[in-house]
């Protein structure tokens, strides 16, 4: 499973949705609230082995600031033969 | 399945057939205390919504009242207790306002449907200058610490006076930053280590001294000692969520407070049946025999000797113990009589049921004789042939599968307890007695504890003898390992020894002991050669594994008064080496007063009186017959 599956995982297993995009922002997702945003800090924080700071986590608007915020702690999601 | 969680979690269109044992698995597992990531219990989160509550028996209305966010963390609580056959319905109060709807009666807490009142609170809620603790005198410490234990006290004898149900919440736990500020704060009185601790005392103290009754005051130590002091607090979610612990610590708390209430709502099982052949030992008595079956220091037996203990705690909480085997009922009553760690004994069995008819039969007869409903049963059994029987004719007997690995089935034991009530009282504790008049008074010792109180603790108990020709290699092998309490230090062979036992003016003294972790074995050793009406020690030796425990002195009062009548003088020899200068002082001390030392001799008068002297009262003697 290389990165982008296991975020995308997070993101289905926390707010028990199916579908994922990248696209994706709070608005889109109605149990992305305040209360769901600090399980979604911890499962990434325990899947990817890192910290986010609240201020990171204050930026995390959308599916894809997620993924900047956790590129800049070295998670890579380049397509190809990213682990 | 451990006794606690029996139930599958049923849901409502699930997405797959299997949902429902997927999540009861998850949620077992974390109730069962096996490892589980965080993320796999937040996975389980979004189908809190599907529990099918209709078909979980037990209806419990819980209302949280808090000063703490733990909203995160709440669906937790219904799969706690679906896990357990619970269907919870939730109220969870505002945050922040515990305080006040506890004492206003008509904040809506006391509405009559709820029957646990929860009530979360921090430390800081009533004692919120903790920070300047170092610097309180010791007036000003005794007076934060007992305003803040009756405030608390207060706030329990408020709620359950009006509450109708039982009212739960925690103590204060420890300090959880302590660790990290150095060694000074597990040694200072005013440390927020020890203010925590003082807290916990006041806070029960206060429980009494108010008469506070419908309250369970979980410890909340017990979960920060489960998680750890790098995963109890939590400074982000303190900082930006209001809540002082992490997630894993909100499911923590959850999860004591619906072990509290699944206990509760549960009828404990009152009776434990046990097999006896790879249940209480391993191995077949019947056929292995007393030496063939495993029940001793080394794996696996130690596991059964620790299953034993473990089952022995059980009827000391008061469930009454039965053996129900196929077996003879002469062989595995000796064996409860005699065999040496055997922990069970015949006092603790209450209902013997070892013959060769069918074990539900046998059960049947066993419940018409107590006088239970079969649902107080409970039955252990390695053979899962006499498990199904069971479970086939006599249903309601609750039949626990378990492990056969003899390090898995005491895993099992150690989580195993459908019997778990949440008070015991003096008769619940004696209950598994009651069948035997042998009560012993159990007697309360001082606060401190002397010297004196630890040799009688020791429970010693010695036997001396006269060495003979099967104690030479004992002795040969002291001689040579001997080195700090040897007054002579003289290396013997077999011959050497030999030669010793021959000589009828000699007499080697052999010492053994036994206390209560068991047998020392041969510990002393005395060469004394007697002339002319005196006997003088020779040979003076004792391991040091028993020193200071006052046996050197009983030994010197043992051989005084072997050869009192004999002798009018006993004469210590002593030859210094670079280690035995232990024995000198110990000689030095015991014959202060009597004589002076001379040239490495000490000479003591022989009298019944002065042998006495040296003779210590928590030392028992006992005679080759009694050694079993």
């Amino acid at each position: 499973m290389n990165n982008r599956e296991k975020l995308f995982d997070v993101f289905k297993q926390v707010f028990g949705i199916h579908e994922v995009t990248k696209e994706m922002t709070q608005n889109d997702i109605p149990e992305w609230n305040s209360l769901q945003m600090i399980n979604l800090i911890m499962a990434l924080e325990e899947v990817f082995e890192i910290q986010i700071m609240p201020e990171e986590a204050a930026d995390m608007l959308s599916v894809e600031l997620v993924m900047d915020i956790l590129a800049e702690k070295g998670v890579a999601f380049n397509a190809e033969g990213a682990v | 399945m451990m006794g606690e969680t029996d139930q599958m979690i049923p849901l409502q269109d699930a997405d797959t057939p299997d949902q429902g044992a997927a999540l009861a698995k998850v949620w077992s597992g974390y109730v069962e205390g096996r490892p589980i990531k965080l993320h796999e219990l937040l996975a389980t989160f979004p189908y809190a919504g599907k529990i099918d509550r209709d078909r979980l028996t037990v209806k419990v209305a819980v209302a949280v009242a808090r000063t703490w966010t733990i909203d995160n963390a709440m669906p937790a609580i219904l799969f706690l207790g679906a896990v357990r056959g619970l269907d919870i319905t939730l109220d969870l109060r505002d945050y922040g306002v515990l305080h006040q709807e506890v004492l206003d009666p008509g904040s809506g807490l006391y509405d009559s449907q709820f029957d646990y009142l929860v009530l979360l609170w921090q430390l800081n809620d009533f004692l919120p200058d903790m920070h300047a603790c170092w610097g309180w005198s010791p007036e000003e410490r005794a007076d934060r610490i007992t305003t803040a234990a009756q405030y608390a006290a207060l706030l329990m004898k408020t709620a359950a006076e009006r509450h109708k149900g039982t009212v739960i919440c925690f103590d204060f736990g420890m300090d959880p930053h302590g660790p990290s500020r150095g060694v000074i704060d597990s040694l200072d009185a005013h440390s927020p280590s020890a203010v925590h601790r003082c807290l916990n005392e006041a806070l029960h103290e206060e429980v009494i001294r108010m008469n506070v009754v419908g309250v369970h005051i979980l410890r909340l130590a017990k979960l920060q000692y489960r998680l750890g002091f790098d995963h109890w607090p939590d400074d982000r979610l303190r900082l930006t969520a209001r809540c002082p612990v992490g997630l894993a610590g909100q499911i923590a708390v959850l999860d004591e407070v619906v072990r509290l209430i699944a206990t509760e709502e549960r009828k404990p099982r009152k009776v434990l049946l046990l097999d006896c052949d790879n249940t209480l030992w391993g191995g077949v008595v019947g056929e292995d025999g007393w030496d063939g079956i495993r029940l001793d220091a080394d794996y696996p037996g130690n596991a059964f000797v620790e299953i034993q203990k473990l089952i022995l705690q059980l009827h000391h909480q008061g469930v009454v113990l039965g053996v129900c085997s196929k077996n003879d009922e002469a062989v595995v009553r000796s064996l409860f009589e005699e065999h040496p760690n055997m922990i069970l004994r015949p006092e603790h069995i209450s209902v013997w049921a070892v013959n060769w008819e069918p074990k539900s039969e046998n059960i049947r007869s066993v419940v018409d004789r107590l006088s239970l409903s079969m649902d107080s049963f409970v039955f252990i059994d390695d053979s899962s042939v006499e498990r199904a029987e069971i479970r086939a004719r006599c249903p309601d007997v609750f039949v626990p599968e378990v492990p056969e690995n003899p390090l898995q089935l005491l895993a099992f034991w150690q989580r195993f307890n459908p019997f778990a009530r949440t008070s015991l009282s003096d008769e619940d504790r004696w209950r598994g007695r009651s069948y035997q008049q042998e009560e012993k008074r159990q007697t309360v010792r001082a606060s401190a504890m002397s010297l004196t109180d630890f040799y009688a603790d020791l429970q010693m108990r010695c036997r001396m003898w006269r060495a003979e020709e099967q104690d030479v290699p004992r002795i040969v092998q002291m001689s040579h390992r001997t080195n700090q309490f040897n007054a002579t230090t003289i290396r013997m062979s077999e011959a050497d020894v030999g030669l010793l036992l021959a000589d009828s003016a000699v007499d080697v003294y052999l010492l053994e002991l036994l206390d209560r972790f068991g047998a020392s074995g041969v510990i002393g050793c005395a060469v004394v050669r007697r002339t002319a009406r005196e006997a003088t020690v020779e040979q003076f030796m004792l391991s040091c594994r028993v020193l200071k425990r006052t046996v050197e002195n009983h030994f010197v009062g043992l051989i005084m008064s072997e050869v009192v009548g004999v002798a009018d003088r006993l004469t210590l020899r002593y030859v210094p080496t670079k280690k035995n200068g232990l024995i000198r002082r110990f000689f030095d001390q015991i014959v202060s007063g009597e004589s002076a030392a001379v040239q490495c001799e000490w000479h003591m008068d022989v009298t019944s009186e002065n042998a006495d002297n040296h003779l210590q009262p928590w030392i028992a003697v006992y005679t080759e017959d009694e050694e079993q």
